[in-house]
């Protein structure tokens, strides 16, 4: 029997084995240590992503209700349902965005859907399989925009030539007076993204905010661009130029319904006749193929007026068209026409005072020619223009109050505009558009009593 | 013997292994570090701008922008972001509270552009703002860095035009 050899190792047996076992150990801890952390921030930075994914989810929905607004489609038809116990507030869901690793929705409710400022709130929703759900809210609110936000737009050009200056006034504080009713809140805007854009040459000013396509304005010697706030002896301030305007000036379509026909116009006329009737608008209609007024002649206007004219418009001598009177003080004129404007002599009297009660219309479409407005003669003009594809020449002895939108813009010699900042509040019917007033996240818990607290209303429900 | 020496020799590699996983750790904490730096950052910039009403003051490393008090309201608090280049901080102050947002800043700049996308130098038609930040953080000698372009934000609350 061969004898047992003898273990030399003795008790070192399998120390290398343990040594190794707790060094791997080590190791794999350290290992999975590396990738519980890069677990972590992967799993971050995808609710990172899912963050910015909610807040766009968010947004499309105010888009939807802003959409929906604009477009008078808050139906039924269109998703839409009325919020409980509401009659002007309406509330749509849409889900099914699939965004391979999360599901995404969004809730929208209009508040006073059909009024001049409605409220939309939008809640984004990211659902994340067997992780908490990312909601971020939103609220604006928005106001119709208004054609008269600012005193002269332009698509092209608009000079000043002469001793012209602009300012501003509010006519619900009263007449201008430049003691005490004046302000630098007029702005002359120009859609042209060329140069020259606006042209203000020798002493002409502009007592407000110029703003242009991209370009600067072109200002000769003395001519000054200012504010209240403007340093003393700063004639071009640049804080009151802006380069971004941008504006939609939409063809204005005349009234179609049936008018009453007066044919041409050139004696004196007092509108609306006795016997008319209103239409439908509580306005009175009228077509004329021309008017045109010489000599001591008179169109007065005494009620809501609206005329179409097809052919010129022309006021000379001591002629005048008449806006309202002591016993007729909301009297108000409107005038649709396409071909040439010439008021001169007397002008435009209008009796209220108010720019909102005047109106020429370019009807002249941007496919066709250019139209001429001229505005001159030994009084002033208290009353807006909107015509897009028209040249507009402002003479007016006395000055223009109101605000002009046209294609182009002369004002020349003494001329004097002067803005009423009033008409930013006032809304024409075909305005369809609103723009955002406010813009809001609501990130503070629901029911909180918080500025910024979460609405839980319909169809928010039980998201917070 | 020759195991001791081979236990040895393991030891050693494993002990260069570590150094390497730790430094590699600690870049990896650096890095973890400076993207959460950056979401915060990126999250609280971009939730400032997006309902900023309007820009009272702005350079390359300062922006003033006024935040409503309340929705719908147009007034409200001053908030400023200040880039300390000595202290290479980004620091939001609101009222009387500061709060530094991001640190180890090499490089920062806040650009501006107008609603028309052109670069602005004017306050009045400011609309967007982009932020460009490099974070620098030192592992022994070796640098790990962190650059961040963010989003154009668009002011949404903030009027440039009628």
């Amino acid at each position: 029997m061969r004898p047992m050899k003898k273990n030399h190792l003795g008790p070192e047996r399998g120390s290398a084995v343990i040594t190794v076992l707790v060094l791997a150990a080590v190791t794999a801890l350290i290992a999975s240590s590396l990738l519980a952390r890069a677990l972590q921030e992967s799993r971050l930075a995808s609710r990172s992503v899912f963050q910015a994914a909610a807040l766009n989810l968010a947004e499309a929905g105010i888009e939807e209700g802003l959409h929906a607004a604009n477009t008078s489609r808050l139906n039924g038809a269109n998703g839409w349902s009325l919020a409980a116990a509401a009659t002007d507030d309406f509330v749509k869901t849409v889900s099914g965005f699939n965004l391979q690793q999360a599901t995404g929705s969004f809730r929208v409710r209009v508040d006073q859907g059909s009024s001049i400022s409605p409220t939309i709130i939008a809640v984004g929703v990211i659902e994340i399989p067997g992780q908490p759900r990312i909601v971020k809210q939103l609220r604006v609110t928005a106001a119709k925009r208004s054609l008269w936000a600012n005193g002269i737009v332009a698509r092209d050009k608009v000079v000043f030539s002469g001793n012209v200056s602009v300012d501003s006034y509010n006519s619900q504080t009263g007449a201008y007076d430049a003691s005490t009713n004046r302000s630098d809140q007029a702005t002359v805007a120009t859609l042209r993204t060329q140069s020259d854009p606006i042209v203000l040459n020798s002493n002409a000013s502009i007592f407000g905010y110029v703003a242009t396509g991209g370009q600067d304005p072109t200002v000769g010697n003395g001519g000054r661009i200012y504010g209240l706030t403007t340093p003393s002896g700063t004639l071009v301030d640049p804080m009151r130029i802006r380069r971004d305007f941008s504006a939609n000036l939409p063809d204005v379509v005349p009234p179609t319904s049936s008018p009453y026909a007066l044919g041409a116009v050139k004696t004196a006329l007092t509108l609306p006749r006795v016997g008319d009737v209103a239409g439908a608008n509580a306005r009175y209609l009228y077509s004329m193929t021309s008017l045109q007024l010489a000599g001591s002649d008179a169109l007065t206007v005494l009620g809501a007026v609206d005329v179409v004219v097809s052919g010129k418009v022309t006021t000379a001598g001591n002629s005048q068209l008449t806006v309202g009177s002591a016993s007729a003080p909301t009297a108000n004129l409107n005038i649709y026409v396409a071909d040439q404007v010439d008021i001169q002599g007397n002008g435009v009297v209008n009796l209220t005072n108010l720019p909102a009660n005047m109106a020429i219309w370019g009807t002249q479409s941007s496919s066709g020619s250019r139209q001429d407005i001229k505005i001159g003669g030994n009084g002033s003009y208290v009353g807006v223009i909107y015509a897009p594809n028209a040249v507009v020449d402002l003479t007016a002895q006395n000055g223009v109050y109101g605000a002009i939108i046209s294609h182009e813009t002369k004002v020349a010699g003494n001329g004097k505009f002067h803005y009423d900042v009033r008409l930013g509040s006032v809304s024409q019917s075909f305005e369809v558009s609103f723009r955002p007033t406010s813009w809001s996240e609501l990130s503070q818990a629901a029911n909180s009593g918080a500025a910024f607290a979460r609405d839980g209303r319909e169809p928010f429900n039980g998201l917070f | 013997m020759i195991s001791l020496s081979l236990v040895m020799l393991l030891t050693l590699a494993l002990l260069t292994s570590y150094l390497f996983i730790a430094r590699g750790d600690h870049s990896l904490t650096n890095y973890t570090v400076m993207n959460a730096q950056a979401r915060s950052l990126l999250e609280v910039l971009g939730a400032d701008l997006r309902g900023a009403t309007d820009v009272t003051n702005f350079t390359p490393a300062t922006l003033s922008l006024v935040l409503p008090s309340a929705p719908g309201a147009t007034g409200g608090a001053d908030v400023v972001w200040t880039y300390d280049a000595a202290a290479a901080t980004l620091t939001r102050r609101a009222g009387g509270n500061s709060r530094v947002y991001a640190r180890d800043i090499e490089s920062l700049d806040f650009s501006y552009y107008n609603v028309l996308n052109t670069a602005t130098t004017s306050l009045v038609e400011v609309k967007q703002v982009q932020l460009n930040l490099r974070m620098v953080k030192l592992v022994a000698s070796a640098k790990t860095s962190e650059y961040v372009i963010s989003a154009q934000f668009t002011m949404r609350a903030k009027s440039t035009s009628n």
